[in-house]
Parts: C-alpha cells; sequence; structure tokens
C-alpha cells in the first residue's frame, strides 16, 4: 500500500512528467464528478450541500474555479514554457499546486465558514503560485507577445478574492462569479488565437490547399475582449439593467466579428476548425441572448450565461485538452472519432441547458437533469480516450513536455 | 459566385460596426436613464414610438415627401454638378475660373441658401428642392473637376501606343479614373442632401419629415422627436452601408483589395 | 521597313533637348541607346513611337507594329494583371478567350503564375509589375519593339530569363529592337549597334558595331568587349569618366 502510495508520488511517474498532466486529468474527472453530484442534487437523491452561499455557488464555483481553473494551470504551466523556450517547472513544485488545488475542493465541499476560509486560502495561494510562475518568462520576452494572460490571470485573481470576500462575508458572491464568467471569455479568446493560429494553419499546409492562411487579427481580438469587458463590468455594477443588455449585444456582435477571420472556405469542415469556430458562435449566442433577453424584457440571462459556460468554455477546454494533451504527451494530434463525438455531446448540453430556461419548453422539466447527464458523459469519454495519454509513459521514451512533429495531420 | 462571397464577406463585416453601435447605445441608454425621459428617452422608447410611427401609417407619407424632395435636389446636383465639372476639368482656364466660385458656394451654410430660398420660392417644394440642389452641387462639381483634371498622361500615352480605339480610351482609361473621383463626391452629397431636406422642411414646409419633427418639439414629445432623429439616421446609415458602398467596393475594388 | 531619323531636333518650351539627330534603324536590327541621365534618350524614344512630333527634321517609320515598354510599368491600375498584358490585343479586337490565352502564355514565359495573372498591378512587386509591362508590349507581336530600360528593375536571375526570352522573340519573328540601358553589359549582350548619346542638347556621338552573333557572346567575351569599350575616349567623355594616363 505505501509501495503504491511512494510510486504515485515519485517524481518519475509519468504523471508528472508535465504539468498538463495531473492538471487536465482531474479537470475532466472534476467536470464529470461536480456535475454527477449536482445532478444527484436536482434529482434529490443528493442532498444539498451545507456550502456557504448555497447549492448553486457551489455548483457555479466549482465549474469555473475547480473545472475550468485546473484546465487552465494545465495549459499555462505548460504553454508559457514552451513560448519563452524555458524548462518546464520542476515536478516537486508542481505537486505543491495539485495539492494546492484539490485540497481547495475538499474544503470548498464541506465549507462551512472555517472550511471557506480554507478554501479561500487554497485557491488564492495557487492562483498566486500559478500567476509567480508564468509572469516573470512573459514579462521578459522581447516584445511581451503573450502578456496578456497575465492581465487575464489577474484580474481573474481580482475576482476569485472578491468572490471569497463576499462570501465570508456573508454577501451574494454570484456577481463576482458572472465577473469571472467575463475573464473567462477574454481568456479563451487570448489562447484560442494562440492556439488556432499555429494549428489551423499547419493544417492547411499539411492539406496543400492554397486558401488564405488564418490570420487572428489584433484589432478584432481587442474589441470582442474589451466589449466583454464592458458587459462584464456593466452587468456587476448595474446588474439586471438595460445598459448591460446594449453591452452583451455589443459583445455578441464583436465575437460574429472575430469569426471573419475564421472564414478560410471549406477548410473550415474539420475538426480542428470547426471546434474553435463553434466555440466563438457559442459565445456570440449567449451574449446575444442576455442582450435580447434584458432588452425585451424575457429575461434569458441564465440560459445565455450556460451558453457561455457550458458550450464556449467547456468546447475550449475539451478541444485544448485533447490537442496541448495529445502533442506535448509524444502521440502527436488525436484524429480518433472520440472528439467529434465529446463536442458533439458538449453542444446537445449547451442547447438543452439553454431550451431548459425556455418557460413554454416541453423539456423544461427534464432539461437541466438531461444536459447534465451528457455533459458527464462527454467528459467521461473524454477521461476514458486520455488517461492513457495523461498518465502512461510517452511512446518515444522520453521524460519531457516535448512535441511530436508528425506530418499525418 | 465569387460576388456572392464577397458580398457575405462584406455584410459579416457589419458586426464589428454593429459592435461599436450598440456599446454606443449603451451610452445613451445610461445617459437617458441619468436624465429622465423628459430630456432623454431611453433608446428602447426612441424605437418603439418610431415602431407605432411606422405601424400607424403615420410616417410612410412623410418620410416619402421628404425622400422625393431630397432625391429631387440630389439629381439635378448630380447630373449637372458632373457634368459641368468633368467639362471645366478638361480646361485649365476654366478649372482657375471654377475654383473660387466652388469656394464660395461651399462655404456659404445651407441656412443662408434657405433664407434666399424662401424669399424666391416662398413655402412650398421649390424651397427645400433647390437648398438641398446648391448644397449639394458644389460637392460634386469638385469630384468631377478632379476627375478630369488629373487624368494621367502618362496612361494616355500607353492608350495611344497601343492603338486604343475611342470607347476602349473611355471604358478602359478615363472611366475608371474619373468614377474613383466622382463617387466620393456622390456619397458625400448623399448625406448633405439627406441632412439638407430636413432642416428646410423644419423651417419652410408643413409636410415631411422636418416638419414631423418640428410638431414633436413643440409638444415637448422628445420620444417622438428621437424616433424621427433615429429614422432620419437609420435610413442614412442604410443607403450608405447597403447600397453605396458595395457598389463603390465594386467599381474600386483595384485599389482596397490585394 | 526601316525607321530612319533625319536632321532632328526636339525643345521643351525654350529648352533644347535633342539636336541634329540622324539615325537609321533598318528591319531585324537591334539598338542600344547609352548616354548619361538626361541626355535625351527617352524624348527620342519617344519621337521614334510617334507619341511626340519633332521640332526640326522629320521622322519616317515603316513599321507596321510598333510597341513599346515604358519606363515606369505604367500598368492600368484597375485591370487585373491578364487584361494589362492583353490590352493591346483588345485594341485588335481580339475575342475574350483568345486574347487571355496569349496572355497567360506570355506572362507563363516571364515567370508570372496565374494567381499573379488575377491580381491587380497594386498588388505585384516592381518586378512583376515590369515584367508584366514587358509581356504586355510582346503582347501585339510587334516588328518594332522599344524599350525604356526594361530589365532595369529585375535581379540578375531574371533578367537572364527575360534576355532569353527576347532573343527567343527576334529569332522567331526578326522583330527590330530600339532600347536604352544604363547598363553597358546589357548592351553589349544584346545590341548590334551601340550608339552612344551626350548630354544637354541631346546628340550621337559615338557609334559602336558589335559583329559577334548573339548565340556566341558568352559571359567572358561580355566582360571582356565591355571592359574595352568603356576605355574608348570618346565614350569617356560621353560620360564624363576621367581621362585614362
Amino acid at each position: 500500500m505505501s509501495f503504491h502510495f511512494s510510486r504515485i508520488f515519485s517524481a518519475s511517474t509519468p504523471l508528472w512528467f508535465c504539468p498538463f498532466r495531473p492538471f487536465f486529468l482531474f479537470a475532466a474527472a472534476q467536470g464529470a464528478l461536480a456535475m454527477a453530484a449536482w445532478l444527484g442534487m436536482l434529482t434529490g437523491l443528493l442532498p444539498l450541500p451545507k456550502v456557504a452561499g448555497g447549492a448553486i455557488v457551489w455548483h457555479a464555483h466549482e465549474m469555473l474555479f475547480g473545472f475550468a481553473m485546473a484546465a487552465l494551470a494545465g495549459f499555462l504551466l505548460t504553454a508559457v514554457p514552451e513560448f519563452t523556450g524555458q524548462p518546464p517547472m520542476p515536478r516537486r513544485r508542481l505537486q505543491w499546486l495539485v495539492a494546492l488545488w484539490l485540497a481547495g475542493r475538499l474544503a470548498f465541499a464541506c465549507a462551512g465558514t472555517l472550511a471557506a476560509w480554507l478554501a479561500a486560502l487554497c485557491d488564492l495561494v495557487l492562483l498566486s503560485m500559478l500567476i509567480g510562475s508564468i509572469a516573470g518568462p512573459l514579462w521578459r520576452q522581447p516584445d511581451r507577445r503573450h502578456i496578456a494572460f497575465v492581465y487575464a490571470l489577474l484580474a481573474l485573481l481580482f475576482t476569485h478574492s472578491g468572490f471569497y470576500f463576499a462570501l465570508l462575508a456573508g454577501d451574494d458572491a454570484m456577481p463576482w462569479l458572472r465577473l469571472a464568467i467575463g475573464v473567462l471569455m477574454a481568456l479563451i479568446i487570448v489562447a484560442l488565437s494562440r492556439i488556432s493560429m499555429r494549428l489551423i494553419n499547419d493544417i492547411l499546409a499539411a492539406q496543400g490547399t492554397e486558401t488564405a492562411p488564418y490570420l487572428a487579427r489584433p484589432p478584432r481580438r481587442a474589441l470582442a475582449i474589451f466589449a466583454i469587458a464592458a458587459y462584464s463590468v456593466g452587468e456587476f455594477l448595474l446588474p439586471g439593467n438595460a445598459v448591460a443588455g446594449w453591452l452583451a449585444l455589443a459583445a455578441a456582435s464583436a465575437i460574429a466579428n472575430l469569426l471573419n477571420d475564421w472564414h478560410i472556405g471549406r477548410a473550415l469542415c474539420q475538426r480542428w476548425v470547426l471546434i474553435p469556430y463553434l466555440i466563438y458562435v457559442c459565445m456570440a449566442l449567449g451574449y446575444a441572448l442576455i442582450g435580447v433577453g434584458r432588452l425585451s424584457g424575457m429575461e434569458a440571462t441564465s440560459a445565455g450565461e450556460h451558453l457561455l459556460v457550458v458550450g464556449a468554455l467547456g468546447l475550449a477546454i475539451l478541444v485544448v485538452m485533447a490537442v496541448a494533451g495529445s502533442i506535448h504527451s509524444g502521440w502527436g494530434l488525436d484524429h480518433r472519432g472520440w472528439l467529434p463525438l465529446a463536442a458533439g455531446l458538449l453542444c446537445l448540453a449547451t442547447v438543452l441547458r439553454a431550451l431548459a430556461e425556455w418557460p413554454a419548453a416541453v423539456i423544461a422539466e427534464n432539461g437541466l437533469a438531461a444536459s447534465a447527464l451528457i455533459w458527464f458523459a462527454a467528459w467521461l469519454i473524454y477521461l476514458a480516450n486520455a488517461v492513457r495519454i495523461l498518465a502512461g509513459p510517452r511512446p518515444d521514451g522520453k521524460q519531457a513536455c516535448d512535441e511530436t512533429h508528425q506530418g499525418n495531420c | 459566385m465569387a460576388w456572392l462571397t464577397a458580398t457575405g464577406r462584406y455584410l459579416w463585416c457589419g458586426w464589428g460596426s454593429l459592435a461599436s453601435l450598440f456599446l454606443f447605445l449603451a451610452l445613451w441608454e445610461y445617459a437617458a436613464q441619468h436624465f429622465g425621459p423628459l430630456i432623454l428617452p431611453t433608446p428602447g422608447e426612441a424605437f418603439g414610438t418610431l415602431a407605432e410611427l411606422f405601424s400607424s401609417g403615420a410616417a410612410w407619407p412623410e418620410i416619402l415627401v421628404t425622400a422625393r424632395r431630397a432625391l429631387l435636389g440630389y439629381g439635378l446636383a448630380l447630373s449637372l454638378g458632373s457634368l459641368l465639372g468633368l467639362l471645366v476639368g478638361l480646361s485649365v482656364t476654366a478649372s482657375v475660373l471654377a475654383r473660387p466660385i466652388v469656394t464660395l458656394l461651399v462655404g456659404t451654410p445651407p441656412v443662408a441658401w434657405l433664407i434666399l430660398a424662401l424669399l424666391w420660392f416662398g413655402a412650398g417644394d421649390g424651397t427645400p428642392v433647390f437648398t438641398v440642389f446648391i448644397a449639394c452641387f458644389p460637392i460634386v462639381f469638385v469630384g468631377a473637376m478632379q476627375g478630369t483634371r488629373t487624368l494621367d498622361g502618362q496612361l494616355q500615352a500607353v492608350a495611344q501606343m497601343f492603338g486604343l480605339p475611342w470607347w476602349m480610351k473611355l471604358a478602359d482609361v478615363y472611366f475608371p479614373h474619373v468614377v474613383s473621383y466622382l463617387f466620393p463626391g456622390w456619397i458625400t452629397a448623399l448625406g448633405t442632401a439627406w441632412k439638407v431636406v430636413v432642416m428646410a422642411e423644419l423651417l419652410a414646409t408643413s409636410d415631411g419629415v422636418g416638419a414631423a419633427l418640428a410638431v414633436t418639439r413643440s409638444h415637448l414629445d422628445t420620444a417622438a422627436s428621437m424616433a424621427w432623429i433615429v429614422a432620419l439616421v437609420g435610413s442614412l446609415l442604410a443607403i450608405e452601408y447597403l447600397l453605396l458602398e458595395p457598389i463603390k467596393r465594386k467599381i474600386e475594388s483595384w485599389r482596397t483589395f490585394a | 521597313m526601316n525607321l530612319s531619323l533625319r536632321r532632328v531636333a526636339h525643345r521643351f518650351g525654350y529648352q533644347r533637348v535633342l539636336e541634329d539627330i540622324d539615325l537609321t534603324i533598318a528591319a531585324g536590327e537591334a539598338v542600344a541607346l547609352v548616354g548619361p541621365s538626361g541626355c535625351g534618350k527617352t524624348t527620342l524614344l519617344n519621337l521614334a513611337a510617334g507619341l511626340l512630333s519633332p521640332w526640326e527634321g522629320c521622322i519616317d517609320c515603316t513599321f507596321q507594329r510598333p510597341s513599346m515598354m515604358f519606363q515606369q510599368p505604367r500598368l492600368l491600375p484597375w485591370k487585373r494583371t491578364r487584361d494589362n498584358i492583353a490590352l493591346g490585343l483588345k485594341a485588335c479586337g481580339q475575342t475574350r478567350t483568345a486574347r487571355h490565352a496569349a496572355a497567360a502564355a506570355l506572362a507563363w514565359r516571364m515567370g508570372l503564375t496565374e494567381d499573379d495573372l488575377d491580381k491587380y498591378p497594386s498588388a505585384l512587386s516592381g518586378g512583376m509589375q515590369s515584367r508584366a509591362a514587358l509581356a504586355r508590349a510582346l503582347a501585339v507581336q510587334p516588328d518594332l519593339l522599344l524599350l525604356d530600360e526594361a530589365f532595369a528593375a529585375l535581379d540578375i536571375g531574371l533578367k537572364s530569363e527575360l534576355y532569353r526570352v527576347l532573343a527567343e522573340e527576334r529569332d522567331s519573328r526578326h522583330c527590330t529592337v530600339l532600347m536604352i540601358t544604363h547598363d553597358l553589359m546589357e548592351a553589349m549582350r544584346l545590341a548590334d549597334r551601340i550608339v552612344v548619346m551626350a548630354g544637354s542638347p541631346g546628340r550621337i556621338v559615338a557609334e559602336h558595331r558589335i559583329d559577334v552573333a548573339l548565340a556566341e557572346r558568352d559571359e567572358c567575351w561580355i566582360f571582356a568587349r565591355t571592359a574595352e569599350f568603356i576605355r574608348w575616349p570618346d565614350i569617356r567623355a560621353a560620360f564624363a569618366l576621367r581621362e585614362l594616363p
């Protein structure tokens, strides 16, 4: 027993080769388990958790700062050393980070007042350490090309701190979580532009298609991020106001404007291009729904927000974990059919979740549960296919984060 | 097909402008909430009133009257201005002679013309039509004059060397060049026409959008005033971005696109 | 067929540009005009092309289809490269498909791709523009080709490619060439006769005939002859070079 235990923590276990491995594994597990628990609570099988702020705060916080945060940490700790040409972080330090994350989840799950302090401590220290380990290298880069990640993480730290302050003071903590959704949407745009610019052009080049190359144009990106920030701040300061409704429409239009970069012809119809495209579609529709609902008096903010988090955030995390996970573990891009299947399930879950808010819809009663179940299934599929990649040895026997350059895209 | 894709692409680019318009509406909304409906109605109220005006049928006759006057003045300015401008541009002497006069015409504020027109034509169609004409004419004229003034001697030598027949010289050498000067003038003039006609109607007539605006003002009906203003600006934006800009892009694709 | 200029003089306003020019170019001949900048070479070419009328003297041109490549590319900016090359053919009344096919074939020989043909001139690089201009001049199958520094904007690889195109053109259709160049080696490589002009007002100061066949002029020969050519006193005087000891 103690032998197995020490083996898991031994730094030479494949799980610790690279930061993304444990974090992606835990992210997917959290995505599945936290949703299963929520499903249990919805259907009355499980008792509501006795956490500060109530069950909905628990659900939202665990999806945003548990699930998404783990995926984000895994991505940044792998991508930033690659961007800056530095070695990945020491494995001991990585184990500390993962332990902090786990402790934060446990503490939040049984968050009475005391445990809430503990959860705050774990989560905020984790986020600060994450910023600490990427800010230096990104700042020292010659043109600070990727510094947007640091700003976004600082914004995330701010909202997360605000969340815990409100929670511990007994105030409504949901506005802070809404703000965090905005920060995460901006982060998706920042991260996707980096990933897809390379990925898509690699694929286009490998196919030898002579189309216009895909270019993520900075001004459009900046406009989209600005509009998202404007909406998030507007909604935070004037909740429920029509001003935020117009700002949401502005955000939706700015994101649709971003899709200009993506209209590259027939090449759009393949998974590595289509899934990122769908992320933006979900995001634009989400903000559009929030805006239209607000201005027409038929409030649809919750449906819109779930388009953002289930659709945009879920798909973004799925595609980033699928790409970064298999490339940096030496397997090359994964062309098996599970990824489109999981992405399709996430889209279906998104649609069902949004429709569940529709008062007249037949599925309203079972929509929430069905959506949660499908989401759960999607992450199980990911886990089933990625466990070997994340926790197993590399095919080339190395112990690093190196990419493979397979020409068979 | 290629044209269809290009048009789709162009329309999709509209999202960017839409985003900035929505940001503007958010500011408007905030200001309206701050100042209250008597000073500034919210965008929702303005759009609602506008929809009412249309659904009750009150808006269409006024808009038609205004459009008729604006287009008449604009059409006159367009045809006369283009023709005279092109002819004058052919002669250096005439250009030198015309320039100060055009500066004079451009510099005179439309309100001054309106006063004169009221004296000459009285209250009726003549006043707004004339004001629109005289406000648009110099803009079109200058564009046309520059068009022929700047005809490229080097390209004419090419045309002569390769023995281009007169119709080819016209269609392939002169026309594209002249149009690239004419078109911006036409577009600017259209905007001017739309603005000036309402101003003229406000002071000179009893029907049309301008007159309707005057009525809403006298009733202190801010929402209806705002609705009319939205209709004016909206129609101008629609004409410019949905009609003129695509035509311009089509004709001048060599300028913008690689 | 020939082109002859007799006692031609030209003025721009009060300034005398050319004076006392006597030059005859026979069919099939290639003549290179060299001389310092501003000595009236381009004016002479424009006179030969009929774009200017001489102030004095007379010009007699019996060629049927003269064609010219100007110093700047002078492509029509609103026409795609394909239509620019086919401009002269359109003027001759060729059908659209025929002239586009001819333009594409010629462009291919010049090293322009199908993709370049669909672009507007503003999207082409300087070298591509001059190749398109040369293609436009050759498209009409001229019997007299006037070139005004046609190859100045090209790198040496492209130059030698286009020298080959020009040579083929002369071989197959006995096209007469009158060219202006600043590159003495180019003149030595391409011309049957080099006419040296000197400035203000422009006059012809020397003539140099090259009797070696085009095919036999290899690089060594060209280097040697050019070196020898620059040593001539009248050449040195025309270009205001220091006298040799």
